[in-house]
């Protein structure tokens, strides 16, 4: 049986392991979500994040509120779990988790992953057609209305006004990256320690940051591989995102599993005011250090705290590997019922 | 300052660097414009990339410019000025 502490938590999980209402209701939630504008204020926030650029005078970085640096991991954790409480709302249903693609195990002939099936994520563009989406339910139809359009963006992260038939969500699988990176790559990264290191952006050396490891190649290529909008700033546009990044999160628990007797808490995130501009050691970077705000819808560093999102039982989710048996926790919404029950009683 | 301009699959490139040759951000050393809008550069390891494209980076401006014609949806799905 699931612990008591399980079940009050949200169970995230490999999407090939979902039944079929399971599937379904994720979809449900999504499309919910797209239907009442919550959907397309993650695109907004990710892209508005992306253009958020943290560089000093001359440096030469990539380092932006959500990426190249040490906050890339827990930005996208609370990212996704904002995007995972709207969907649970969206539906009433307590329980929903965000399922995970383990790409690793499709790295062998990622094209025909069922995660690409009708009844998901749908497929590949089309090549003859400016890469458009044409299957699943994220295609754009032009007699439908409520059909799915994404949102484009100008040089300031500014939301433009195009017409629909120019916001169809692209895909252009292995065009912009051949391959899929394989389980090696990730344990690869998995091995190094500490969490991350100076200068704190895409120039910091892998063999002594695991942030930088598994960001760049391993998920960035994934967003390469897929192609369209997720090798934009507007990768949110594209649903198969949230589930790239629920496993990159998945990953990053694993790290703190597996390295937790052995480091020192600095190791597993840098202590409070150590994350500072290389050449101004005073300087601390915006929304990276532990005590920091992180970069938020409001377009402001007024978020919660890096510290609030690096353990993520306090989140109230786990992902299938810390279940203490197979067996799956009840859903929230099933307890809830119960507890009602009880009161009345 | 150098200026660079291409048409590229209908779509033009205008490029401007200063006369020392060093490449910074556009608004200080060097601009990048796609059909008359502005387009964001950054470098690193004397690479450029853009938050039009954040995941990758390119061995030149010109090179960038023309994979966000290629590549960035609402740039290929726009009609030629």
């Amino acid at each position: 049986m699931a612990t008591e502490e399980e079940e009050q938590l949200v169970i995230r999980k490999n999407f090939k392991s979902l039944e079929k209402e399971q599937k379904e209701n994720f979809i449900k939630a999504v499309l919910k979500l797209k239907a009442n504008g919550k959907y397309d204020t993650y695109v907004i926030w990710h892209a508005k994040a992306m253009r958020h650029m943290l560089k000093r005078g001359e440096e030469q970085t990539r380092r932006n509120a959500a990426h190249y640096s040490p906050v890339f991991l827990p930005w996208h954790r609370q990212f996704l779990y904002e995007f995972e409480r709207d969907l649970q709302d969206a539906v009433e249903d307590e329980s929903l988790a965000i399922p995970y693609w383990d790409w690793t195990e499709d790295a062998s002939d990622p094209k025909n992953s069922r995660i690409w099936n009708n009844d998901f994520m749908g497929g590949n563009g089309d090549p003859n057609d400016i890469d458009a989406v044409k299957t699943g339910y994220f295609a754009y139809d032009n007699s439908n209305p409520d059909s799915w359009t994404t949102v484009e963006f100008d040089d300031n992260g500014n939301p433009i006004n195009l017409p629909p038939e120019q916001r169809r969500l692209a895909r252009a699988f292995g065009r912009y990256e051949p391959n899929i990176p394989t389980n090696e790559n990730v344990e690869y990264a998995k091995k190094q320690v500490p969490y991350d290191n100076s200068p704190w952006d895409n120039n910091t050396q892998p063999t002594k940051s695991f942030r930088r490891a598994l960001e760049m190649p391993p998920h960035n290529n994934v967003h390469r591989w897929v192609g369209g909008h997720m090798i934009t700033g507007g990768s949110p546009n594209d649903p198969v995102f949230f589930l790239h990044h629920c496993y990159i999160d998945r990953v990053w628990a694993k790290w703190q599993a597996e390295h937790e007797k052995e480091l020192e808490e600095d190791q597993e995130y840098p202590n409070d005011g150590s994350i500072t501009y290389p050449k101004e050691e005073n300087k601390r970077i915006d929304g990276q250090n532990r005590k920091d705000p992180m970069y938020s819808k409001n377009e402001k560093f007024d978020g919660p705290t890096v510290e609030s999102v690096l353990d993520h039982r306090k989140l109230e989710y786990i992902y299938d590997f810390e279940l203490s048996t197979a067996r799956t926790a009840k859903p929230r919404k099933e307890k809830n019922k119960n507890k009602e029950k009880e009161r009345i009683r | 300052m150098a200026k660079q301009k291409e048409i590229y699959k209908g779509k033009e490139i205008v490029i401007e660097t200063n006369e020392h040759g060093d490449h910074h951000e556009h608004g200080s050393e060097i601009s990048l414009s796609i059909d008359g809008e502005p387009i964001h550069v950054m470098k690193s390891n004397n690479r450029y990339s853009s938050h039009h494209l954040p995941y990758d980076d390119y061995d030149s401006v010109l090179a960038l410019a023309k994979a966000i014609i290629d590549i960035v949806p609402s740039f290929r799905q726009r009609p030629n000025k």
